[in-house]
């Protein structure tokens, strides 16, 4: 039976002899070296030629996020499983967006750590339950799909513009040469009109009638 | 066991608040939405937030970090003063550079009224952030109209104003 060649990344000394430990008990996983930081991590993967890392997230001296673009930069064809006691989908989303192909939680059985190595060695992609029975979740956008085209006067779509593009009252006012009050009256006016609550509804729509397009 | 646990969860707290770990493993583009996201399921004050333009490499690590906590700052006078039912924040790059806004519906206040002393401390603090990385702050309000705080910075690479 080949076995699957992993390289151990972690900077706290105890786990990743704990990890290592662990994972020597299973006949097919071969843990065939190890790093404590991101910059080492990259190293080791080029001299070792893993078949898969695991890799640590928070980490000194290049943490595991840049250690993981800079690996599928280097070795695209080593698998990554990114470990770390960080849940949150920015992690996730970050992680696998920079490569990595397997996410487990520290907080999880051991046993996710393994299945999660033997997935991604054969090419598929590991996510931990924990996560998975999270996802779903999401809140949905609470804003409507094309906003109806009430009228409002080319001088408050102006207005509108120039905020969406993050300019404030007093800009607007200086850039249109016109009061700043007038600017606050075609504002409110017009985010009225559109029932826009904030800024970020007032992005929405610019966006959506095309103004923000690059020239 | 339980004050144990208590302290753990204040600590935790703690930690979200001061040292962002988030923000040095996953830079600013990541960290920030995490911020508001969970300011926002913590105070129970709807706060959305934006960004479709900016990507990391925009701000250099030290703006990162002065963007990140002038962003903290903004929400934090907003749970102090405001009074909101709604906070906006958005990051977005264009024109060559980098603009944070947050902007609440809340009571405002009157940018001449000298009596608003301890909401200045938190303006303070931002302006010098602002001031160190070069970059410009602005703080618009009205009674009844809500703030917004505008933070801009040259785009990395981009030529910056002088620290003052």
């Amino acid at each position: 039976m080949k076995k699957t060649r992993v390289l151990l990344v972690e900077d706290h000394e105890t786990v990743r002899q704990g990890i290592r430990a662990l994972l020597e008990t299973r006949p097919d996983i071969d843990v065939i070296g190890d790093a404590w930081n991101g910059r080492l991590a990259v190293e080791r993967t080029l001299e070792l030629k893993p078949d898969v890392v695991v890799l640590d997230v928070s980490m000194p001296e290049m943490n595991g996020l840049a250690a993981a673009r800079a690996i599928k930069s280097a070795a695209p064809e080593v698998a990554i499983v990114a470990l770390t006691r960080h849940g949150e989908d920015a992690y996730v989303k970050e992680l696998l967006g920079a490569g990595a192909s397997g996410y487990v939680l520290k907080q999880s059985a051991f046993d996710e750590l393994v299945q999660a190595i033997r997935t991604t060695a054969s090419g598929g992609r590991y996510l931990d339950p924990m996560l998975e029975a999270r996802h779903g979740d999401g809140t949905t956008s609470r804003f409507p799909t094309t906003p109806a085209r009430p009228r409002i006067s080319d001088r408050e779509a102006s207005v509108l513009r120039m905020m969406a593009l993050g300019h404030s009252n007093k800009e607007i006012a200086t850039a249109l040469d016109i009061a700043l009050k007038t600017v606050e009256v075609h504002k409110a006016n017009a985010m009225r009109k559109l029932n826009l609550r904030g800024r970020i509804d007032v992005v929405r729509y610019a966006a959506l009638s095309g103004w923000l397009q690059d020239p | 066991m339980q004050l144990a646990d208590r302290l753990d969860a204040s600590l935790d707290q703690l930690s979200w608040e001061l040292r962002p770990t988030v923000l040095d493993d996953l830079g600013l583009a990541a960290a920030l939405p995490l911020f508001v996201e969970e300011w926002s399921s913590h105070y129970d004050i709807t706060a959305e937030y934006r960004s479709e333009r900016f990507v990391a490499g925009d701000l250099g690590r030290d703006e990162e970090v002065a963007f990140y906590r002038v962003a903290q700052e903004a929400l934090n006078n907003v749970l102090k003063h405001a009074h909101a039912s709604r906070v906006d924040v958005m990051l977005e790059t264009r024109d060559g550079s980098v603009l944070l806004v947050v902007e609440d519906d809340g009571v405002g206040f009157d940018g001449g009224d000298r009596t608003n002393r301890d909401k200045g401390v938190g303006l303070i603090g931002m302006r010098e952030r602002a001031s160190l990385i070069g970059a410009t702050l602005q703080i618009e309000s009205k009674p009844g109209e809500g703030t917004s705080v505008f933070l801009r910075c040259a785009k990395s690479g981009e030529a910056r104003a002088t620290p003052v």
